[in-house]
């Protein structure tokens, strides 16, 4: 409608201006008309005298044209031209007025741009231009831009009344999609081709499904976040249920049921925490705490720290940094990290007797990896030992919470790096890799 | 009787405080929002005050920092459920004396409180620093880092030097498992296993060899003491 509006009022301004100009245009050529010939009669009339100025008149009047001449005499007798009379309300004072005349040799009378002088001798000079075909021009001029505007008009309303329903079919498109999501289909997409010549409404449904995924994805990892940590309290719940109900019963003399209850309590609220923690890191708090250390002094640092426990166990922990390893990073949270990635190590891979932590400068960075050579995890299964809660069914029997990776992972992730799992033949290897 | 203020809104929460430190032998006064808090706190006469980091009216923080601006320099241990690492530095900044994220073990609060009243009655001065540390026969120049007890020389490594100091610093009080892990190896978060205690009974397993009596304690869910039985 606006649209309309606007080509509506373009149009009558276009109309106006046109009709200016060329209004303009023919009202100057008819003056310069009148100048010329004005200006010839009369040097005619200065060299020749006034024989001379009827002859020129006369001359002109044989051809059929636009013009009116009258020339008369001192005391206003007529002596050559082809209107009747001086007009009464006509000055010869040489300034060109709108008249309408009647010619001898025409029916009807015309208007004509006309200016008199005054020659020398009492003499009286009228020349005139006929304007009748100077009005046909702009009345056709003006109903062929009437014409073309309406024209325009029309266009222009069929294709707004196309492209508004064009446009509705789409976004209503999109508004079902919305809704259908709105409304719990998690699963609907805008129909949106996938190939790179899409137009804006293409880009909007690419853009509005890739958002839709990403929440579907974050939704999905919610739920599993939420089963795991159900399906993970219940167990260590039941036994505090049970254990208190036999301290109910038979009471607890030694105290030893109420410290199991207790550690089991603690274990619960340490993976709570952790599942915290993690949420924490992927919302980036912590990107404040970064300095700049030395991977090289964090692992040797870390395999101090374990050493002893890895002794006890059998297993042989060695730390290789063979030159200075600088990166911006939070010691406290990468510490941390690397923590649990030999803690994992120790857990599920000591039968391999050797656990190599290292870290060294890479292309892109740094390298930090933790690797072992126990059992392993099959390459099948490495995702779902990232996610968190992904405990691998073969480890819930050897405790923790499968928070580890999650937490070493998230970590990663604050530092624009990314943990890999991958396998050490036997055994295997988690890297982080950290933008330099 | 050592008289302790605790600053918390939680009526389970500040009970459960005042029962155990009661039992521990400490007076303890309860105060249930900032501003009383505050008030109680400033005449200055506790050896130490229990702070939650939040409370109605006015949040621990600015209550610290109220104490600290007033000149009230009594030591201050910051309870919090915000356990995230920069919280624990906010509190830190704003003048407390140590910072337990909650839940906690009534035994850590015990020995973070034994901790930070030993610190403050220490005087500051720094004109002697102290170059040999003793505790019974076990002797320790900090400068030769040379360990004896009763004159036989025991090897230790530097890690372990680092943890008989901290412990002989603290020589007579609990020191928990977290207490170590911050003072000896400078982390803050939980390693979870059993990592620190393999480390205190090698020590342990050095400083005792030869049949002497034993001076490091496991204090049973708690931590260690250096200490007489």
């Amino acid at each position: 409608m606006i649209v309309f509006l606007a080509l509506l009022v373009s149009g009558m301004i276009l109309l106006g201006f046109i009709a200016r100009v060329t209004q303009g245009q023919l009202d100057a050529d008819a003056r310069a008309l009148i100048t010329a010939e004005r200006s010839a009669i009369v040097q005619v009339f200065d060299r020749d005298g006034i024989s001379g100025a009827q002859a020129v008149i006369a001359g002109e009047m044989r051809v059929p044209g636009p013009l009116a001449m009258l020339l008369v005499g001192p005391q206003g007798r007529v002596l050559i031209g082809n209107i009747a009379a001086w007009p009464q309300d006509l000055a010869s004072d040489g300034q060109i007025y709108r008249r309408d005349l009647l010619r001898l040799d025409h029916g009807l009378a015309e208007t004509f741009a006309v200016s008199g002088d005054m020659l020398p001798g009492g003499y009286r000079l009228l020349v005139g231009r006929s304007l009748e075909e100077q009005e046909r021009l702009t009345a056709t001029l003006t109903t062929s831009v009437l014409a073309a505007i309406g024209l325009a008009l029309a266009l222009a309303l069929v294709i707004s009344v196309l492209l508004t329903r064009i446009i509705a079919t789409r976004v209503q498109d999109i508004a079902n999609v919305a809704g259908a999501v709105a409304a719990g289909d998690l699963s609907r997409r805008v129909d949106a081709p996938t190939g790179g010549s899409g137009d804006a409404f293409d880009s909007l449904g690419a853009a509005l499904n890739a958002m839709l995924s990403r929440i579907e994805a974050l939704l999905d990892e919610l739920r599993a976040v939420t089963d795991g940590l159900a399906h993970d309290l219940r167990s260590p719940l039941t036994r505090m249920k049970a254990r208190i109900d036999r301290v109910s019963r038979t009471g607890d003399p030694s105290g030893s049921e109420i410290t199991a209850i207790g550690a089991e309590a603690d274990a619960l609220l340490a993976m709570l925490e952790t599942s915290l923690e993690i949420t924490r890191l992927e919302a980036g708090i912590g990107r404040d705490g970064f300095t700049r250390i030395d991977l090289a002094a964090l692992i040797i640092d870390m395999t101090e720290m374990y050493e002893p426990l890895a002794e006890d166990n059998g297993v042989r922990l060695t730390a290789h940094a063979p030159m200075p390893v600088p990166v911006l990073a939070h010691r406290e949270l990468l510490g941390r990290a690397l923590s649990n990635l030999i803690d994992n190590a120790l857990r599920y891979g000591a039968s391999g007797a050797i656990i190599d932590v290292s870290a060294e400068l890479t292309a892109g960075g740094a390298r930090l990896s933790v690797a072992d050579h126990g059992p392993g995890i099959s390459r099948a299964d490495h995702d779902d030992a990232l996610r968190r809660f992904g405990r691998l069914d073969a480890a819930r029997t050897a405790g923790g919470a499968g928070l580890g990776l999650s937490l070493a992972a998230a970590i990663a992730r604050l530092h624009g790096g990314t943990l890999r799992l991958m396998s050490n033949l036997p055994g295997l290897r988690v890297t982080i890799d950290l933008p330099g | 009787m050592a008289r302790i203020l605790c600053v918390e809104d939680d009526p389970t929460t500040a009970d459960y405080i005042a029962k155990g430190l009661s039992e521990a032998g400490f007076a303890v006064d309860i105060a249930a929002d900032g501003r009383q808090g505050l008030f109680q706190a400033s005449d200055g006469g506790y050896d130490a005050i229990v702070l939650d980091r939040m409370l109605p009216g006015m949040d621990g923080l600015s209550v610290l920092s109220a104490l600290r601006a007033g000149g009230v320099t009594t030591p201050v241990v910051m309870l919090s459920a915000l356990a995230s690492l920069d919280e624990r530095i906010k509190g830190l900044r704003a003048g407390s004396d140590d910072y337990l994220p909650k839940p906690f073990a009534l035994a850590e609060l015990l020995a973070r409180i034994e901790a930070v009243r030993r610190r403050a009655a220490t005087p500051m001065n720094g004109e002697l620093p102290v170059t040999k540390l003793n505790f019974d026969d076990l002797d320790v120049d900090l400068l030769s880092r040379k360990v004896t007890r009763s004159g036989r020389r025991i090897e230790l490594q530097p890690r372990e030097f680092r943890l008989l100091e901290f412990l002989l610093r603290h020589a007579g009080q609990v020191v928990t498992r977290t207490m170590l892990l911050e003072g000896v190896w400078d982390y803050h978060f939980d390693p979870g296993t059993n990592v620190i205690d393999v480390h205190v009974s090698r020590l342990r397993k050095k400083l005792d060899e030869g049949g002497a009596r034993s001076l490091l304690h496991t204090v049973r869910g708690a931590g260690y003491r250096l200490g007489e039985s």
